[in-house]
């Protein structure tokens, strides 16, 4: 019966080139711009090399030090809280600290690469992490490895390079062990990374050093705010997304236990969230069901307004379709078959549009990749970024389901109402077509 | 066969009500070729649409094979309709989206019959009515007659008791007309169907087995 159905939707294509046209025209640009949505909302989501485990993260990156009622402060992880209240933690599966490129910038201010004796010497995007990152995050290193837990427990001056700044600065990737400076300090190049894209936020640099090799970071102050707070992000890897609850509650009870030992203030923290209500918290700034709510309000419309106008479409070429529908069912055809068999055409029909939306959302998403996938945390990384778009974070299942899905949404949103009001029109009125 | 019992339907609308069938006692055999006759709007495609279910009465019963259809829901009508009528339309009503096979099989689409039995019955019929060298073309590249003959052949594809027949020569010219007769009398003599048909057309009436006329909705003869 589908077989059919295929076929009679293409001869109807074939036989209203005018109206296929227009409706695969419409349909493609009307998914474009929920394709855009989805292809944005996948790119910052989905597991996408080097960050292969989004879906297993949370990180923590919020903290307040309370001194009384009148006194709050807040920032990221200092050293000391980390050692003694998240690094002891037993249900993540790993855990690592890194101080980002923006954080990076008030400490050692901008960073500058260049060979001893060099002429060049670009401004690079730098990151500080302990050697769990590079277990977490899924690089590829073209040549040598990354620096080890040794090399950062002895804080030696290890450095790996992205592929961009190996051939700035030397011509080459082949630069295993040679010596650069960063900010006039002696590193040791230890691994050359494939360049990553800017979109990855959490892991872009240019360069990755350990954190221990800065003084001001390795350091734990003996005052006990200072101790507490600091410029560290922590990247939890979890066994499960089931974890999570579990790891909550450790967390709480690590901050609790913490706190038994400040003598001035204690602790409070923002509550972690997954990696991708976490992405959505900080895009609307509302809590997981606001922010749930604005993404389907906005979904809906976009999809609203388009299938009203497709409607309208469906509504004249159903018009058409009327005696044909009266034959069908005088000879057996009951309304449910029919119903089926037009919702089934018409997503026949929608297809090449919805190929057409996802192939003009791909083009939208590359053009403005700059507005729709960068942050402020990235512009303010320092270095040239790199915003490219590899064909994996495009062209992948995820993307093509979500394709289908909002064709399939779209179908019945713009085609059900046409193809019921056609289907309540009496068969024998539908035979002589006194519709109007 | 057929036995339709104090049929009447009343078309209503805010202001008027139109009788279009009164009192309609009717029983067709098996077997018989029965023709209907009567001026334009005397309700004899009425009757036939409501023999067909494709229309209901406002009152009265409507009996096929033994079987009380009245209060039948929609699933039961097309199923019955599948199962025991076939349809010739006066304008032919084929689906020019599809081609002559493919109208043809429409009514075994509507029951589990695999796309080979389809197929394979479509083409008998289509053999039957002389058309199996026109199984690829649409309808648009038809003749009036053969379109006709295309009905006939989707009509009777799926074997049921009775054809009903509304003017199937009205959009013919006379030897066309004439064709189609013939082979609506060889599927009653031969097949043994029974067929009702609404004709203008006197002499194609005398042809049939019994002749009933209708006046303003009332059976004259």
């Amino acid at each position: 019966m589908y077989k059919q159905y295929i076929k009679q939707a293409w001869q109807l294509m074939k036989q209203n080139r005018f109206f296929s046209t227009v409706y695969v025209i419409g349909t493609g640009l009307a998914i474009s711009m929920v394709m855009v949505m989805a292809v944005v909302y996948h790119i910052r989501t989905a597991n996408i090399a080097p960050e292969v485990h989004r879906d297993r993260m949370c990180y923590l990156s919020s903290l307040s030090y309370v001194q009384g009622n009148m006194s709050r402060n807040s920032h990221s992880y200092g050293l000391r809280t980390i050692k003694e209240c998240i690094l002891p933690m037993t249900t993540p599966e790993l855990i690592a600290i890194k101080v980002g490129p923006m954080f990076l910038r008030y400490i050692v201010g901008d960073s500058y690469l260049q060979i001893p004796g060099g002429d060049v010497s670009p401004k690079v995007s730098l990151m500080a992490t302990n050697d769990s990152f590079w277990q977490i995050y899924r690089f590829r290193f073209l040549v040598g490895k990354p620096y080890d837990g040794a090399d950062v427990s002895s804080s030696l001056s290890r450095a790996v390079v992205n592929e961009k700044t190996a051939r700035k600065l030397f011509g080459k990737t082949d630069v295993i062990n040679e010596t650069v400076l960063l900010n006039g300090v002696e590193y040791s190049v230890c691994g050359v990374v494939a360049d990553v894209s800017a979109i990855t936020q959490d892991v872009y640099a240019d360069v990755w050093i350990p954190y221990s090799s800065i003084p001001g970071l390795s350091e734990v102050s003996s005052v006990e705010q200072r101790s507490s707070l600091g410029p560290f992000t922590v990247c939890v890897l979890l066994h499960s997304p089931r974890d999570m609850e579990r790891f909550l509650e450790e967390w709480r009870q690590q901050i609790k236990q913490y706190n038994t030992t400040l003598a001035d203030g204690k602790l409070e923290g923002e509550e972690p969230l997954m990696y991708t209500r976490n992405m959505l918290h900080l895009l609307f700034m509302q809590d997981w069901k606001k922010t749930s709510f604005i993404l389907f309000f906005v979904l809906l419309l976009f999809l609203l307004v388009p299938a009203l106008n497709l409607s309208g479409l469906n509504m004249s070429h159903m018009h058409d379709r009327i005696p044909e529908l009266g034959v069908r069912r005088a000879f057996g055809a009951c309304k449910g078959v029919l119903l089926m068999q037009l919702l089934t055409e018409n997503l026949l029909l929608m297809l090449p549009g919805g190929i057409a939306g996802l192939l003009f959302s791909y083009l939208l998403v590359w053009l403005l990749r700059n507005l729709l996938l960068g942050s402020f945390i990235t512009m303010m990384s320092g270095g040239a970024m790199d915003m490219s778009l590899s064909l994996s974070m495009l062209v992948n299942m995820q993307v093509f389901g979500y394709a289908f899905l909002i064709c399939l949404v779209l179908n019945l949103l713009s085609s059900i109402v046409p193809a019921m009001r056609a289907l309540r029109i009496h068969i024998t009125d539908a035979l002589a077509n006194t519709t109007n | 066969m057929i036995k339709l019992t104090n049929l009447e339907k009343i078309y209503r609308t805010k202001e008027i009500e139109t009788v279009a069938l009164e009192n309609v006692n009717l029983e067709v055999q098996k077997g018989e070729f029965l023709s209907i006759m009567g001026p334009s709007g005397c309700g004899k495609s009425t009757l036939l649409n409501i023999m067909g279910l494709l229309d209901s009465p406002t009152s009265g019963m409507v009996e096929i094979n033994g079987v009380n259809t009245v209060n039948m829901n929609d699933k039961e009508l097309a199923a019955f309709r599948n199962k025991q009528l076939g349809f010739v339309f006066q304008s032919f009503h084929l689906i020019n989206s599809l081609n002559v096979l493919d109208n043809v099989e429409l009514p075994l689409l509507y029951r589990k019959v695999s796309a080979s039995e389809r197929r394979k019955a479509a083409e008998a019929v289509l053999e039957k009515v002389g058309l199996s060298h026109r199984m690829r073309h649409f309808p648009t590249q038809l003749s009036g007659g053969q379109c006709q003959r295309v009905a006939i052949a989707r009509a009777i594809v799926g074997n049921p008791y009775i054809i009903l027949a509304d003017e199937p020569t009205g959009n013919l010219d006379s030897k066309m007309g004439i064709e189609v007769m013939e082979l609506l009398h060889q599927l009653n003599k031969e097949d043994g169907r029974t067929i009702v048909m609404v004709t203008h057309n006197e002499q194609q009436a005398q042809q049939t087995s019994r002749t009933i006329r209708f006046f303003d909705g009332r059976q004259v003869q």
